[in-house]
């Protein structure tokens, strides 16, 4: 039930204060102030240039540790309860995300440059 | 019965694939062949754990993974395979530019997929086992460098992979709705018991064999199968032919022989195969007389291929499944062996052309090649001839005469497109230039244990077969 | 109350991904995902699954679209253009869903409600899925992490072969 109250929540949160700019906000208008923001200069090229493909990597790595990482959670919960399994259970997951750490270090998947 | 040692086998395997990759990662040589070396041991010490657990029926988990004498049989196959895949590996990685590193680390990582869906009995496990597969399938298929159409050939994999996975997790969402289990024997006997529940059970059980057909690349989802084939390096190639193959069609069978057994063997899944059976053995056959890019060409011939197989699964004939894949195994890897030796840096020769002439100037390989050829087409004294002929009459003995012919037929058909090269080999004068760059001890002695598998189970099959009748056996 | 919340969820989920499809800007698209997958978050909120419900919303409308993201200014595809359909193509695969939808509309009609017992006694609560997860899934829940790996492996991999060129 606290679930439903926090989905309500940021749910009408995120539709009010979406709607609210549109209610409240003046709406004068004109090409001009339309523009992307660009310091006041004319704006020099039409759309975003293509990201590098490293952002993608990182946003990857960043996806994959966030999936392993969400298993700790139900783990934290039981721990207590079934220590010694528990505590052999997730060394052995998590044995191998530092592998899988070190490995992506050491191929430069950190590196910018 | 339970034991740790159930796990040993799977355990070695993913820790050789971390070592190898955190050596290469450290170390930086520049020559990978040690890393071959590495995996090689490491694959000796699995098949000697494998080996002990010979007839022991092994399990683990809650009998979530279970090492049966099929599961360790295929374990061992795939063993072979991916050792086999490693040596010719070796000379390609120099030449064509590939990461050493990765390749022998991710063929490490689909091993140890292949073996987690092979060795078990749980729809989750062998979901997840399928998709260490996959992944490390698609990264290995874009692996070569500068290419783009090894990079198409990862995407085009990938996505067609997604859309399986996609199909074959909706299937297991129905079949857990119907069953409240994803036991294989709890969802087969929820079928016997509710016969009403069944409509939605039926529906979950067709999309789990669409997403292993989009695998093993039966008719329908077979669209990939060229595209990736020519683009993936050639040793990758040779894996997919036969790992994946293999493994798709073992799970296929765990899940439908029993099936059969219960009496739905006039059912409406058996039709709906059966038709794709006979489809997939034509197209293959039919659409390969075309191809001039033996790569494209192996490729529906492993369609074609595809098709016998599924008729011993619909068969419910084990050992003759089982003796197929062994005898695909040799004469596949021993094929696009040929291929690799057919190379020099930055160049791989793959077209039809490319082979005019090319069995006088080297006599030995083009023997060795003509050997393969003709046991994939099925003429004896090859494995290749047993293996069909096994298949055709476990088929006509469970009245499946009708595609028996069909198989038959597309068999001369696709013999055909063997010959072909085999003529182009010896009766045409070469139009361009081949010439191999370097004579490689492994890439030969691997082609030389394939020849010695292919004649070997095609005259003298009698110990491997009683082998694979225990391994048949364990399923019921 | 429950079932008025369920239809309002369940329209904006259906609504979003018609609105993902339809929508020509790929960043647009990448939005009505977002959404799409929240309500589905609310969805599972309903069941009684609360863990289910949280995870959708960290992973699937978090990380996962932050990588979508990426990847639509990566590609940074023009608008407008559309890639090029042959219009029999549109017709059959309009008739082969259609197909599939009456399919699974049959087969659920088809069959019996099942019986909301046995597989669910357990409980849902994150407490109960780590119970489950450790003892029950423990297997598949270890072989999730080769699965990680191996993913982490391929991305790396694939990456690291264009930036050579």
């Amino acid at each position: 039930m606290e679930l439903l109250f926090v989905f309500l929540i940021f749910g009408l949160l995120g539709v009010v204060l979406l709607s609210l700019n549109a209610l409240l906000g003046p709406k004068k208008t004109n090409p001009d102030k339309e523009q992307p923001f660009e310091c006041g200069s004319p704006y020099l090229q039409d759309e975003i240039k293509p990201f590098p493909i490293k952002f993608s990597v990182v946003a990857f790595i960043f996806l994959l540790f966030d999936i392993e990482v969400v298993f700790f959670f139900p783990w934290a919960l039981v721990f207590k309860e079934m220590r010694p399994a528990a505590l052999v259970i997730m060394l052995a997951y998590g044995a191998i995300l530092p592998a899988g750490f070190v490995y992506a270090w050491k191929k430069g998947a950190f590196k910018w440059d | 019965m339970n034991g740790f040692g159930a796990l040993a086998p799977l355990l070695i395997i993913v820790g050789a694939a971390l070592v190898i990759l955190l050596l290469d990662a450290f170390l930086k040589k520049d020559n990978k062949n040690y890393l071959a070396c590495l995996s090689l041991f490491f694959l000796v010490v699995c098949a000697v754990f494998c080996l002990r657990s010979w007839n022991k029926n092994l399990s683990y988990f809650e009998g979530q993974l279970r090492l049966d004498n099929l599961a360790l049989f295929l374990a061992f196959l795939f063993l072979i395979a991916v050792a086999f895949v490693m040596f010719i590996g070796m000379k390609y990685l120099t030449l064509q530019n590939v990461p050493g590193g990765e390749f022998y680390g991710l063929l490490l990582l689909a091993l140890s997929g292949l073996m987690i869906m092979t060795s078990s009995l749980n729809f989750i496990v062998i979901f997840l086992g399928l998709e260490v597969l996959s992944v490390s399938s698609y990264a290995l298929a874009g692996l070569k460098g500068k290419d783009e159409k090894s990079s198409e050939s990862a995407i085009k994999y990938f996505l067609m992979g997604s859309f399986a996975s996609a199909f074959l997790i909706f299937g297991l969402a129905l079949l857990f709705g119907t069953a409240h289990s994803l036991e294989i024997s709890a969802v087969l006997s929820s079928f016997r018991a509710n016969f009403e529940g069944q409509l939605l059970g039926l529906v979950g059980l067709g999309l789990v064999i669409i997403g292993f057909a989009f695998k093993i690349s039966l008719v329908p989802f077979h669209m990939w199968t060229p595209d990736v084939y020519e683009g993936a390096p050639t040793p990758v190639t040779a894996f997919f032919a036969v790992g994946p193959k293999a493994a798709g069609f073992a799970v296929l069978f765990r899940i439908l022989a029993p099936y059969w057994n219960e009496g739905f063997k006039s059912g409406r899944i058996f039709d709906v195969l059966w038709t794709v059976a006979a489809l997939t053995m034509l197209i293959g056959s039919l659409i390969g007389l075309r191809q001039k890019n033996i790569k494209r060409l192996f490729a529906y011939s492993s369609i074609a291929n595809a098709g016998y197989m599924l008729i011993a699964v619909l068969a419910g004939d084990g050992a003759s499944l089982i003796f197929f894949l062994t005898v695909y195994l040799f004469m596949g890897i021993g094929a696009f062996g040929s291929l690799i030796a057919l190379s020099k840096k930055d160049r791989e020769y793959t077209d039809l052309e490319d082979f005019a002439g090319v069995g006088f100037k080297y006599p030995w390989l083009g023997a060795i090649f003509s050997v393969f050829l003709l046991s994939l087409a099925g003429f004896p004294p090859t494995g290749g001839f047993l293996a069909k002929f096994y298949v055709f009459v476990g088929a006509v003995r469970q009245d499946l005469t009708s595609l028996v012919i069909i198989g038959v037929l597309t068999s001369l058909i696709s013999a055909f497109y063997y010959l072909r090269i085999i003529v182009y080999m010896y009766m045409r004068e070469p139009e361009r230039d081949v010439d191999i760059e370097i004579e490689n001890p492994a890439l030969f002695l691997v082609l030389f244990l394939c020849l010695y598998g292919v004649l070997q189970l095609g005259i003298f099959p009698g110990n491997v077969l009683y082998v694979i009748r225990q391994a048949a056996a364990s399923l019921f | 109350m429950m079932i008025l919340l369920f239809f309002v969820l369940s329209v904006i989920c259906v609504g979003s991904v018609l609105g993902m499809i339809i929508s020509k800007n790929q960043a647009y698209s990448a939005l009505f995902l977002v959404l799409a997958f929240s309500c589905l978050g609310g969805l599972f909120g309903m069941l009684g699954a609360p863990f289910m419900a949280v995870v959708q919303i960290i992973i699937y409308a978090g990380a996962i679209m932050v990588l979508f993201i990426f990847v639509i200014m990566m590609i940074n595809l023009r608008k407008g253009i559309s890639p090029e359909r042959k219009k029999w193509t549109l017709a059959v695969s309009a008739v082969i869903s259609v197909v599939l939808l009456a399919e699974l509309v049959f087969a659920v009609l088809g069959t019996p409600p099942m019986p909301y017992t046995a597989a669910f006694s357990s409980g849902t609560s994150p407490t109960d899925i780590g119970r489950l997860l450790f003892t029950k899934y423990l297997y598949p829940f270890e072989i999730t992490s080769v699965l990680i790996i191996a993913a982490l492996v391929g991305a790396i991999v694939l990456v690291k072969k264009r930036e050579k060129e």
